[in-house]
């Protein structure tokens, strides 16, 4: 007599219900801690790990992008956070979604330091002198949609795999400089070529386009890790703290450093707020909120506290680095 | 009792052996668990590719040491090079694995200069190569000397002109077809494009037709702006279009770009955006004055996203010219927005003269965000160092 179970109709709701939440996951509850115009960074990774026979190779490659915003994802139609990067596995730099798992890589996940795994790596960073003029993480409005600006016009720049050997060229042709006042675009362009280009544009001196990957019998290193270079910066961990699109929310935020948290939201109906901390705002809308970011840049985090209503979290969050301060009203 | 003793005793023994066989289980479990975590995340060292004294045939098994040290030609080590990286490319798929794995064989095959020429042609010719390998060749040889060695040109039309060959391979051989400079290829590529079905592929020949100048491509090139097709071709094809620099070119971008915009571009739409972004861009590629009171318009209408609005005011900078100059100044003068402003100074900077200087220092003084104040201020400068 077989004794093997069938799946019952429970079995089958509950998949359900993880299949409806993780769903919701993937799109919405992810603090993506990072803004508008900033640079990514992150380790080697799962999707970046690269494999012989099944067996990963200590190959680190990491990749960098720059982070877009929040919007509808083209190809699921679901809001998403969303880069602008160039992968070697497409045919050009273009938009591409840093919390959808199908598509590699994400930016979502667990510590860089994680090998192995996915993971957010480092974003622009306080603590770098050579990010001149002015820090990274102390970019305006207006410098961040700089970079933004020149991002997308690199859309449709191809990959180079030749500048991925010696010499690894980031750009190319080389010739190119951003700083010039050239119109035009290179032929091709690696994901740290993008990052530097398009903060070069803005302004920012950050290495020259020959001095980010060292390699040695197939070693990957960052020869320049920890010092005045781009990978470099600092790491933010990922929170948990739940950001949402929704019919009404309240946001708190309360901040006695002398540099106020600054809220960037843009609403459903188009128009878009910038809120300083302390602050308690509150807007009903109908249609979808589009988050855009938090900047707390150069805020002290211990100064920092939120509340949210209705409170959508049985205790109040923790407060971590870079952490969200938009909460809502589940219906 | 003594029976009790050997009880006592043998029960003893039998429990030792009992604990002794359970320790032993214990060590050989943790053995094979540690075996087991090896097998999922060994630790693996890439050997060092040997130097090409060392060079193995992969063909034959042995060593090629002997003919490598001996009197082996540029050509014949490169052959047996290639062959080694095709050995690897069989079992790495991933075209960043295969250079990285090979960075130093690559760098032996670099060293070897134009000599290693035929065996990466041929390499690339031969359909049964692994693709990864086929893609790093390609750009190695138009890198090595793609311009002036008129072998390079047939393979990659070759490659680009199969329906049967791999996509990656073609779209690598598309990608730098250009850099060829062979002029037929342009029209080629333009013959292919209409009954092109893959739209990544269409893509790549569009993308391609930016390096060409072609008779009779405007028309082609102005059905790939339609909205049907994806954002990468009407991107393409804006940039194809602007090289083609011609008038009639120059009214189908300007006719596009005002049909796109008539609505203004939002940022939400992000795809649609960035293809308003490069149609602008692309009227400051093919610089004429007749694009001045578009470009113009583009600037001044808030519907359009901040990116639109900004590369106008570059392309204006592009096309330059007293009335472009005007155009800046009244900028200057009316924008409110502050991140529409660090174009506007860059823009004036190009275009302007000493007196635009004390303008700019004006605006600098009335703006809240500290980068556009510097942009600003920047272009003051530079402005007043042009008189000096």
């Amino acid at each position: 007599m077989s004794t093997k179970r069938q799946p019952s109709f429970c079995h089958l709701l509950a998949c359900l219900c993880i299949g409806i939440w993780s769903a919701g996951f993937a799109s919405a509850d992810i603090d993506p801690q990072a803004e508008r115009g900033d640079a990514l960074f992150k380790d080697g990774s799962d999707g970046l790990s690269l494999y012989q026979w099944g067996i990963p190779l200590q190959l680190n490659p990491g990749h960098a992008a720059v982070y877009y915003g929040y919007y509808q994802f083209m190809i699921d139609g679901q809001y998403r956070h969303m880069v602008i990067q160039a992968r070697g596995d497409n045919y050009a730099i273009d938009y591409s979604p840093f919390d959808y798992t199908p598509a590699w890589p994400t930016f979502i996940g667990e510590e860089p330091s994680s090998y192995n795994k996915p993971g957010l790596g480092p974003r622009t960073s306080c603590s770098h002198g050579t990010w001149k003029p002015g820090m990274a993480c102390e970019m305006t409005p207006a410098a961040r949609d700089v970079i933004i600006t020149e991002a997308k016009r690199l859309i449709g720049v191809a990959y180079p795999w030749w500048s991925i050997v010696h010499p690894p060229n980031l750009w190319e042709p080389t010739s190119l400089d951003p700083r010039s006042t050239f119109i035009g675009t290179p032929t091709a362009m690696r994901c740290d070529g993008l990052v530097e280009w398009v903060y070069e544009k803005a302004g920012f001196n950050t290495c020259n386009n020959t001095a980010s990957f060292d390699y040695d019998y197939g070693y990957i290193r960052w020869p320049t890790w920890h010092s005045a270079d781009w990978m470099g910066a600092s790491v933010d961990p990922p929170s948990t703290i739940r950001q949402e699109n929704d019919t009404s929310f309240t946001i708190t935020a309360s901040d006695y450093s002398s540099n106020p948290t600054r809220i960037n939201v843009i609403w459903g109906d188009g128009s878009t707020g910038t809120y300083l901390s302390p602050l308690t705002h509150n807007k009903d809308t109908s249609a979808t909120i589009h988050y855009q970011g938090v900047d707390f840049a150069n805020n002290v985090e211990a100064y920092k506290t939120y509340s949210y209503s209705p409170s959508l979290q049985a205790s109040a969050p923790s407060i971590s680095k870079h952490s969200v301060v938009i909460g809502c009203a589940c219906s | 009792m003594n029976v009790t003793r050997q009880r006592i005793i043998l029960a003893i023994v039998v429990s030792g052996l009992v604990v002794a066989s359970a320790l032993y289980w214990h060590h050989l479990q943790q053995l094979a668990r540690r075996n087991a975590d090896a097998l999922v995340t060994p630790v693996v060292r890439l050997p060092k590719v040997p130097p090409a004294k060392d060079v193995v045939d992969p063909s034959s098994g042995t060593s090629t040491a002997t003919v490598a040290t001996t009197s082996i030609s540029a050509a014949d080590k490169a052959r047996l090079l290639v062959r080694e990286l095709r050995a690897s490319a069989m079992k790495v798929e991933d075209v960043q694995a295969l250079c990285f794995q090979n960075a130093s064989l690559l760098e032996q095959l670099r060293q070897l200069g134009a000599d290693a020429m035929p065996a990466y042609l041929q390499e690339i010719a031969d359909k049964m190569s692994p693709a990864s390998l086929r893609m790093i060749l390609i750009e190695t040889v138009v890198h090595l000397d793609g311009r002036n060695d008129a072998r390079v040109d047939p393979i990659l039309m070759a490659v680009i002109t199969d329906t049967t060959d791999d996509k990656n391979v073609r779209m690598r051989a598309l990608l730098w077809i250009p850099e060829t400079g062979s002029l037929p290829d342009g029209a080629k590529l333009l013959e292919m494009l209409p009954t092109q079905t893959d739209a990544d592929l269409e893509f790549g020949i569009v993308r391609s037709l930016r390096g060409f100048k072609v008779a009779g491509s405007v028309n082609v090139l102005a059905g790939e702006l339609s909205d049907e097709k994806s954002h990468l071709t009407r991107i393409a094809a804006y940039h194809a279009l602007a090289s083609q620099g011609d008038e009639a070119a120059l009214n189908v971008l300007q006719k596009s770009v005002a049909e796109r915009l008539v609505n203004g571009s939002q940022e939400s739409h992000a795809q649609e955006d960035a293809v308003a972004v490069h149609g602008v861009l692309a009227l400051g590629e093919l610089p004429n004055s007749s694009s001045l009171t578009l470009l113009e318009s583009v600037t001044r209408n808030p519907a359009n996203s901040v990116s639109v609005r900004s590369t106008a005011f570059d392309s204006i900078a592009a096309i330059g010219g007293t009335d472009a100059q005007q155009v800046v100044r009244r900028a200057l003068k009316n924008e409110s927005n502050e991140s529409v402003l660090v174009y506007i100074a860059h823009a004036v900077a190009i275009l302007g003269d000493a007196s635009d200087a004390p303008a700019c220092l004006g605006k600098a003084a009335t703006v809240s965000d500290n980068y556009t104040r510097t942009e600003l201020q920047r272009a003051a400068h530079t402005l007043q160092q042009r008189t000096e």
